[in-house]
């Protein structure tokens, strides 16, 4: 066995410990200064590799124990994993030494990546099974040890990515203490454990290819040259955090059990998030105006009846104009009314004023978002905020095909712009269009996309029953030099966006006098 | 063939709304381009 019991050795004498000395080369007694108080000479900083030593000389073909974090007092998360490996793994009777260090490095990650606020552990099984192979694919070695421990499991089965995850309960016994347990490794094995972050983040990006590209993207984000200035002048204590936590952590980006990816360059400000800079270019951010409320449009599809496309229709045309009549003259019912989406609707009916607009405009809407909500008040957010961040998964993973670096924001994108004009407004465009036409194609409603540069974007696509024959339209120059196309032409195509049996109509509805 | 909705009103509003007078002549030039590629020919027949 090569586990080794915790040190409790306090009562080294400090003066035993050796320092180099830089006139002779060689190793003298440490002197009182090198040490500070109550440390023993084993604590002090690592000059001799990975895994500890401190000063302390080390003798030929001696090892170095490594210390994992245990819960409890690691020798009792010890013993639990080795009784329940002696009741429970008949197809593998031998615990060699190899195996449980192993089990143990795997242990070791579980309870360090723990939610303490929740006290839950979690550790998808492809990770794990990166610090122990030699049971083959069909053993979870993440389960093994939560089971061992004695941990109820909270949550069964597979991640967005489809991946197994088990969300896990704190183990009961070790009241959430820690403890760490010095334990021999093999070369290999320290290698792995030396190496750990890496291989979790490589098995992270594996797994979500979108996360990874948001990852590349936040490496090359920079605060701009004015960011310094708008962020000194922030006085909101939850703007202060956040910037706190984006220059702590400026590359962190995670994925929400909704399927969002967020980031902590996300989490900025609006006003922050504009002095940022990708790969030393300016960035833009397009965000959709009221996401939420036009995507409600959603849940009039495979509704039968007049009643129900009569409504729809004034849907649509509320929602392209920005749900003035809900939102109020000056838009001082908007936040009560989203709000209102996420709340029971005795509730949002009370406190909002929009929503009470919108239920007496929209009633048969109405009703199906109570139904929605009666199990949980938060349902009807959480599929609104599920669908919106698959939207944007897509525009990432659309723009970076084109060369576009996103960032995902709930309900928009920061990208990019270079200064080339014409790849300027690609990016902008680009991500404007993928973020309203799914919208569109999901709500019947086209949302209004701002820019923080002040340009806007709103795309009207209205379908054709079908598309004629041969249509008359004549796109080759004239003699003039200009496209010849009068105010208002149509360009009917065959594939559409919205998936009918006909075409998509494209009006340009801006003049074309104005070509050169 | 989604891109292409999306290519030709980029060129178009590209044309129209471009920044300076190259930009709008790029735009032109690029929305030609578009139309007389292969993958827009399905638009309205061979007449383009």
């Amino acid at each position: 066995m090569s586990l080794v019991a915790p040190s409790t050795d306090a009562s080294t004498d400090p003066t035993e410990a050796e320092v180099p000395d830089p006139n002779s080369g060689g190793w003298v007694k440490a002197q009182t200064p090198y040490l500070m108080k109550g440390c023993v000479p084993n604590a002090l900083p690592n000059t001799r590799g990975a895994g500890g030593g401190g000063w302390k000389r080390k003798k030929k073909g001696e090892k170095t124990p490594i210390h994992l974090l245990l819960p409890g007092k690691g020798t009792e998360a010890v013993e639990k994993l080795t009784s329940y490996w002696a009741s429970h793994c008949l197809p593998y009777p031998t615990l060699t030494a190899e195996r449980l260090n192993g089990l143990l490095m795997v242990a070791s990650i579980v309870w360090s990546g723990r939610n303490k606020e929740k006290k839950t552990m979690r550790l998808p099984k492809d990770h794990s099974l990166r610090f122990i192979r030699s049971l083959g694919k069909s053993f979870n070695p993440a389960t093994f040890v939560c089971r061992a421990w004695g941990c109820d499991i909270l949550v069964k089965g597979a991640s967005v990515n489809g991946k197994q995850t088990n969300l896990w309960a704190y183990p009961e016994w070790a009241e959430g203490k820690s403890q760490s347990f010095p334990v021999f490794l093999s070369p290999y094995q320290a290698k792995r454990w030396a190496n750990r972050k890496a291989i979790l983040l490589d098995g992270s990006n594996k797994a979500n290819p979108v996360l990874a590209k948001l990852r590349e993207t936040l490496a090359l984000t920079k605060e701009g040259k004015g960011f310094s200035e708008v962020a000194d002048g922030l006085t909101k204590v939850g703007e202060i955090d956040a910037v706190k936590n984006y220059r702590n952590r400026p590359g962190h980006a995670n994925l929400t059990r909704d399927g969002e990816y967020g980031s902590s360059a996300g989490r900025l400000p609006e006003i922050l998030r504009k002095e940022l800079t990708i790969g030393g270019e300016r960035v833009v951010e397009l965000d959709v105006k009221s996401a939420h409320a036009v995507l409600m449009g959603m849940f009039y599809e495979g509704e039968p009846g007049e009643a129900w496309a009569a409504e729809r229709v004034c849907f649509t045309a509320e929602a392209e104009l920005g749900f003035p009549t809900v939102y109020g003259e000056n838009k001082q019912h908007k936040y009560d009314f989203l709000s209102a989406l996420n709340q029971r609707d005795d509730v949002g009916w009370h406190a909002s004023e929009g929503y009470r607009k919108f239920a007496e405009l929209f009633p048969l809407l109405t009703s199906k978002s109570v139904r929605i909500r009666c199990k949980n008040p938060k349902q009807l957010g959480s599929i609104l905020r599920s669908k919106l961040a698959a939207i944007l998964r897509d525009l990432v993973e659309a723009n970076d095909r084109d060369g576009i670096r996103a960032i995902p924001v709930h309900d928009s994108a920061v990208v990019a712009t270079p200064a080339d004009h014409w790849k300027q407004h690609q990016a902008e465009f680009r991500t404007a269009w993928r973020l309203a036409m799914p919208i569109k194609t999901l709500a019947g409603a086209s949302p209004l996309i701002e820019g923080s540069n002040g340009v806007s974007y709103q795309f009207f696509v209205s379908e054709l029953p079908k598309l004629p024959a041969a249509p008359a339209l004549t796109l080759s120059p004239t003699r003039t030099g200009t496209l010849g196309l009068p105010v208002g032409t149509t360009l009917p195509i065959t594939e559409t966006q919205t998936g009918g049996t006909g075409g998509a109509r494209l009006i340009l509805t801006a003049p074309l006098a104005a070509l050169p | 063939m989604k891109l292409m909705a999306m290519e030709l009103v980029e060129a178009a509003y590209f044309t129209i709304h471009g920044m300076t007078q190259p930009c709008r002549r790029e735009g032109l030039q690029r929305l030609r381009k578009l139309v007389r590629t292969k993958k827009t020919n399905h638009l309205n027949g061979r007449a383009l």
